[in-house]
């Protein structure tokens, strides 16, 4: 039967496409399963957190417990059994090493393997193709290594794991933590408060331009497990850092949860740039297995000139919830949101971006890149709003959709708000598909189909892809033709 | 005509002009040059009353009355014209309706008589031929889908029909061919008289080839920095701004 | 019991008392269709802010009270200006049809014009239909009592305009809810301007359905010219079948609350919609401009045009939807939506959709808000066009593409002309 093997082989085919959906046999503590007040007490002694830390968390916790759901997304999942998951995994071994020489070795060999680098030497020795790029390392629910962070002390860059931070400079946190999303924000924001884990903590302080790039890896290991990362950048009076993100998980039958928070802080003259590659498992071709990315990502533009960019290439996950958000509340604040999201087979995205413009002069930028494959579903959601002192206020808005096939869908949901005379606000969106004809050029070229397509979608999304920084950039351009495969024909 | 004194203004707040000193009298051709920067465009503004532009000291006396109290318009009624260097593109509105409103509520503010659309049109008519400008651009929207030229013809057309007594020529020759530049010229030659005076602000001198001013000034960082004949506009052309200013 | 609105309680209260008298009382059918709207509604209430399509209008104002708030009647607010000169026009007032004031003799052959109101005392329910989710449309059903029943003939085509005209005054709590049905044979052609004026406080809920056999066209002009003391919440459904088309302009300047929604449905190729319409709001009024436009087959047309200007403290609402479906390809979907902004009080929400499930489409759509051009504001003046003449023409230039796609000229003469008047208020 010809069909069937072609089915086989390209079951085969896809499958290999999502390199890093190994697993590694990594012995590992776990909470009990399920989630009750024990657990958050058990995720903060894991911690060996303070008392006031434990304490929001049951607040959270306790609100979480009077929520519901939402539904407004255009998502389709089954209802998540939170009490199927495991709400804490370590990998057994020294937790917060001093050096990278006490990391386990078979940790060290994952990251290798998925290509993270964390040899600080090979940077310092001038090692062609090192990346000048300091890692916090996220394993399931603990940092299992932060690398340059000598480095970055001697300019007063803090840099470690969110735990760390909490344990050391407990004023910075108390002071920032839940500023931007409160715990009452949403159900996502509410659980994750609850029973965060690790994550990131970066503060810039007054002046500082951070010497290299930041970045924190995500990876998820355990089976069964969810992933509560919680995210706090600073960046005080006229600093500067450029932080990145990348996920990946292995390929398992079941879902898994990641529920990220994600806050930054931005005074008088600072910047954070802020670029996340996404590529969580997205779930075989019949939609089996896969990660739910339901995020809460928002910056706070407190200070005059200050501004944000959030770049993000979303390739992953099963489901992505997400919607990284600016709050222009700085005279002059600028809100820059750049995003491609791709999904194929059944992937489903609902995500976009809210511009909050609360002062004078602020201005924000949307551009996004939508494109559809498969069976899957995209859908941008986004929000503009000029509140009445958002005196001179401009937005601009690029919203483009591409679709390949005739099963997926592609959905546009932009609310736009203003309350302000003197704001001007222009939004333009289109949905079209891939020419017959670009697609034929192409051809006529040499190149196969699929990589048509792939260049095509590339240019597509060239100017988001721009906005990434460079060792980022190769990467999200091999991941969109990845993405793609067997999406044509 | 224009008696301008220590004329000082800022824009959001930055000084540009810095205490201007110039006088024109009635059928005098005056011509001021200047670098880039140098508040060319802000004195255009400043006389014709642009908002933004705010007058931090000194004054200007226009036909002995005190021209930065009136609003835009009434300026434009008591015959002061600003030939602007990027004219506006205004959708939506017809340019036959334009003129015949502008022209009726200059007409109206002297006390005079307004014109009904079919005496109006006629005048237009004769205009737009003596100018050798096409009808069809009456029909079109202001200035929208205009090539430069056109819309250079367009504030020539305005000129003519308006018969200004002041008339300001911002960067008029910016990005125009010479025939278009010929037009512009010819469109200001053909209202010169005794009665009537003209400000012709310009980086080069070459429109002055075609529009011989009476004086000539050099703009510098927002002062007048040297007054003479015409003959300072082909000195300028020869030496540069940053010689003569410094001179 | 669930917490109902007053006004909602106050329907419920009185339906059985109603529903003895209105017309078609005497028919169960009739009554049926009365009782299914009625218990769709008890389900429903009025739609509030927590409904995703009802985000942007708070209908509470006139859902608190049972009673409509005590104002005197007063035709100042409503604008007028010389009359629509239409060779036929069908008139109701208070909600019910008048022969006196209509002038319906020797309408064209082909043309069958009626009252709701006689149709239902027969026992005809027809084309009338309740609906599952939309809460107004069910109150209509229940409740209604007048509207006019329009069918034209296969491959007749109409060149005169036809008016109906709906005058409303302050008066009982009853609400005027008027059922029209448009129906239009093969190939055939319409002009319909709707007019809908009054004074003092009421509400109005019309519900129109319409449809469009193959080839048809309607050109439909709504006025909605109603006192600012009223509320005015109107659903219009369209079905398209193949190669028909349907022309919608709404102008919309009166009411203290107005939504207009239209609902335009595809069901055959080469079909086109065009949905457009200017808003005038001052003083606190709210307009709800909300329209939904189905492809269900391939190859069509759809776009949207309105333009909003908002003085004072008035609000403005715009939201469209463009839904493709699956297997709809070839479809060329457009929407536009431009708010001026003339007071600092004044605000817009827009909120411009595309749910498309199908890959050989071409939809766009383009959202602008803002002030007038201060750019041209000064060219105007520095020309000697004093400033509020200067406003004024750049607002009329803003308006001017849209009143531009009015394809009948007595009708945009007509509607021009109270642009104009609002404009010299102003």
């Amino acid at each position: 039967m010809a069909v069937s093997q072609e089915t086989v082989e390209q079951v085969a085919s896809v499958s290999e496409k999502y390199k890093y959906g190994f697993v590694s046999d990594i012995e590992a503590d776990m909470a009990p399963l399920g989630l009750n007040e024990d657990i958050v007490r058990f995720i903060s002694a894991k911690k060996d957190e303070p008392e006031w830390m434990l304490e929001w968390r049951l607040k959270a916790y306790r609100y979480w417990l009077t929520m519901e759901e939402p539904t407004w997304a255009n998502v389709d999942y089954p209802k998540i059994d939170f009490q199927d998951i495991y709400y804490y995994s370590a990998p057994k071994t020294k937790v917060n090493p001093k050096s990278l020489d006490e990391v386990d070795p078979e940790l060290l060999e994952v990251y290798k393997k998925l290509g993270i680098p964390l040899k600080e030497q090979e940077v310092l020795a001038g090692v062609e193709g090192a990346y000048n790029v300091a890692v916090d390392a996220v394993f399931d629910s603990v940092s299992v290594a932060t690398t340059f962070r000598e480095r970055l002390e001697k300019e007063g860059v803090i840099f470690c794991p969110i735990s760390e931070a909490i344990r050391n400079h407990p004023e910075l946190v108390k002071k920032y933590m839940g500023s931007v999303v409160p715990y009452t924000d949403n159900y996502y924001s509410a659980l994750n408060c609850a029973v965060f884990t690790d994550g990131s903590f970066c503060y810039i302080p007054k002046g500082v331009r951070c010497p290299m790039e930041l970045s924190t890896y995500f990876r998820i290991n355990a089976a069964q497990t969810g992933q509560f990362e919680r995210t706090l950048i600073i960046a005080e009076d006229d600093s500067y850092v450029s932080y990145l993100e990348g996920c990946t998980a292995p390929m398992r039958d079941e879902n898994q949860l990641h529920a990220a928070v994600v806050e930054l802080i931005i005074m008088d003259n600072a910047e954070i740039k802020y670029s996340t590659v996404q590529n969580w498992y997205p779930g075989d071709e019949n939609g089996v297995g896969g990660i739910y990315n339901f995020v809460t990502k928002r910056a706070a533009c407190r200070g005059v000139n200050s501004k944000v960019s959030w770049t993000q290439v979303e390739t992953g996950s099963a489901i992505t919830w997400k919607y990284p958000s600016c709050i222009l509340q700085g005279d002059n604040s600028v809100g820059e949101f750049y995003s491609i999201a791709i999904t194929n087979n059944l992937q489903q995205a609902d995500t976009g971006t809210k511009m909050i413009h609360l002062g004078k002069n602020t201005s924000s930028t949307i551009i996004s890149k939508g494109i559809s494959a498969g069976r899957a579903q995209s859908t941008y959601r986004g929000l503009v709003r000029m509140g009445k002192k958002a005196e001179n206020a401009r937005n601009h808005t690029v919203c483009d959709s591409l679709l390949i096939g005739d099963k997926c869908g592609a959905h546009t949901v932009p609310y736009i708000e203003n309350q302000s005379r003197t704001a001007k606000i222009e939004h333009e969106a289109t949905t079209s598909k891939v020419s017959e004809e670009q697609l034929f050029y192409c051809q006529q070229r040499g190149l196969s189909e699929e990589e048509s397509m792939a260049l095509i979608v590339n240019g597509f999304c060239k100017e988001v892809l721009q906005k990434l920084p460079m060792e980022f950039a190769v990467e999200a351009q091999k991941l969109v033709g990845i993405s793609l495969e067997g999406s044509v024909g | 005509m224009l008696e301008i004194k220590d004329l000082r203004a800022t824009v959001g707040g930055k000084e540009i002009l810095k205490g201007i000193n110039l006088t024109i009298k009635p059928g005098e051709i005056h011509a001021v040059m200047g670098p880039n920067g140098a508040g060319k465009s802000t004195l255009s503004y400043v006389l014709s009353g642009r908002a933004g532009y705010e007058v931090t000291g000194g004054s200007v006396l226009y036909k002995g009355v005190d021209l930065l109290d009136m609003s835009p318009d009434e300026r434009a009624c008591r015959g002061l014209f600003l030939a602007f260097q990027y004219p506006v593109e205004i959708p939506g509105v017809a340019s036959a309706t334009f003129l015949k409103t502008a022209f009726n509520a200059q007409r109206k503010f002297r006390g005079e008589e307004e014109l009904d659309a079919m005496q109006f049109l006629k005048l237009v008519r004769k205009k737009t031929t003596e100018l050798g400008i096409k009808d069809d651009m009456l029909k079109r929207a202001v200035n929208v889908g205009f090539s430069g030229g056109e819309k250079k013809r367009n504030e020539v057309l305005q000129m003519a029909l308006f018969e200004p007594d002041l008339m300001l020529l911002d960067e008029t020759d910016s990005g125009l061919d010479i025939d278009a530049l010929k037009v512009a010229a010819d469109g200001v030659n053909r209202l010169r008289s005794p009665e009537r005076s003209a400000l012709i602000i310009t980086h080069y001198q070459r429109l002055l080839d075609y529009i011989v001013p009476d004086f000539v000034h050099v703009l510098a960082d927002g002062k007048i920095v040297k007054s003479g004949d015409k003959s300072l506009a082909l000195e300028l052309e020869e030496k540069g701004y940053a010689e003569i200013s410094a001179a | 019991m669930k917490n109902r609105t007053p006004l909602a309680q106050s329907y419920l209260d009185r339906f059985e008392t109603a529903v003895s008298t209105l017309p078609g009382h005497e028919s169960r059918s009739v009554q049926a269709l009365r009782r299914q709207g009625l218990d769709t509604f008890a389900a429903l209430d009025f739609p509030h802010k927590r409904i995703e399509e009802w985000r942007y209008t708070n209908l509470s104002a006139l859902t608190k009270a049972t009673a409509n708030e005590d104002i005197p009647s007063s035709d100042l607010d409503v604008i007028q200006t010389a009359a629509l000169d239409a060779p036929f026009e069908m008139v109701f007032i208070n909600g019910h049809f008048s022969s006196d004031e209509s002038r319906l003799k020797e309408l064209p052959e082909g043309i069958t014009l009626g009252s709701i109101a006689s149709s239902l005392g027969n026992g005809a329910v027809f084309s009338l239909s309740s609906e599952e989710d939309r809460a107004l449309f069910a109150l209509n059903t229940a409740f209604m009592e007048d509207g006019f029943s329009l069918h034209v003939d296969d491959h007749v085509q109409s060149e005169t305009i036809l008016k109906i005209t709906f005058r409303n005054e302050s008066g009982d709590q009853n609400g005027r809810h008027i059922r029209n049905v448009i129906n239009l044979g093969i190939g055939s052609k319409l002009t319909l301007v709707e007019e809908h004026t009054g004074t003092g406080s009421y509400f109005s809920n019309p519900v129109t359905s319409i449809s469009l056999s193959e080839g048809a066209a309607l050109n439909h002009y709504k006025l909605q010219n109603e006192s600012h003391y009223a509320y005015h919440l109107s659903l219009t459904d369209c079905e398209n079948a193949k190669g028909s088309i349907y022309q919608n302009f709404t102008f919309s300047l009166g009411a203290r609350i107005s939504r207009n929604e239209i609902k335009t449905t595809i069901l055959g190729s080469e079909a086109e919609s065009h949905l457009n319409g200017a808003y005038l709001m001052r003083g606190k009024q709210h307009c709800d401009t909300t329209t939904l436009t189905e492809h269900k087959v391939p190859q069509n047309i759809s776009s949207q045009v309105y333009k909003g200007v908002l003085d004072d403290d008035a609000h403005g609402v715009f939201q469209g939807k463009i839904h493709i479906f699956r297997d709809a390809q070839q479809v060329v979907g457009d929407q536009l939506s431009k708010a001026l902004l003339l007071s600092d009080r004044a605000g817009v929400d827009c909120k411009p959709e595309l749910e498309i499930h199908a890959d050989d489409v071409k939809c766009s759509h383009g959202a602008t808000s803002g002030e007038l051009d201060e750019d041209a504001l000064f060219y105007l003046q520095s020309r000697g066009i004093p400033e509020d003449r200067a406003r004024k023409l750049l607002i009329e230039a803003f308006l001017a593409d849209v009143m531009e796609s009015i394809g009948d000229t007595p009708v945009k003469d007509y509607f021009n002309a109270i642009a104009a008047s609002w404009l010299t208020e102003a």
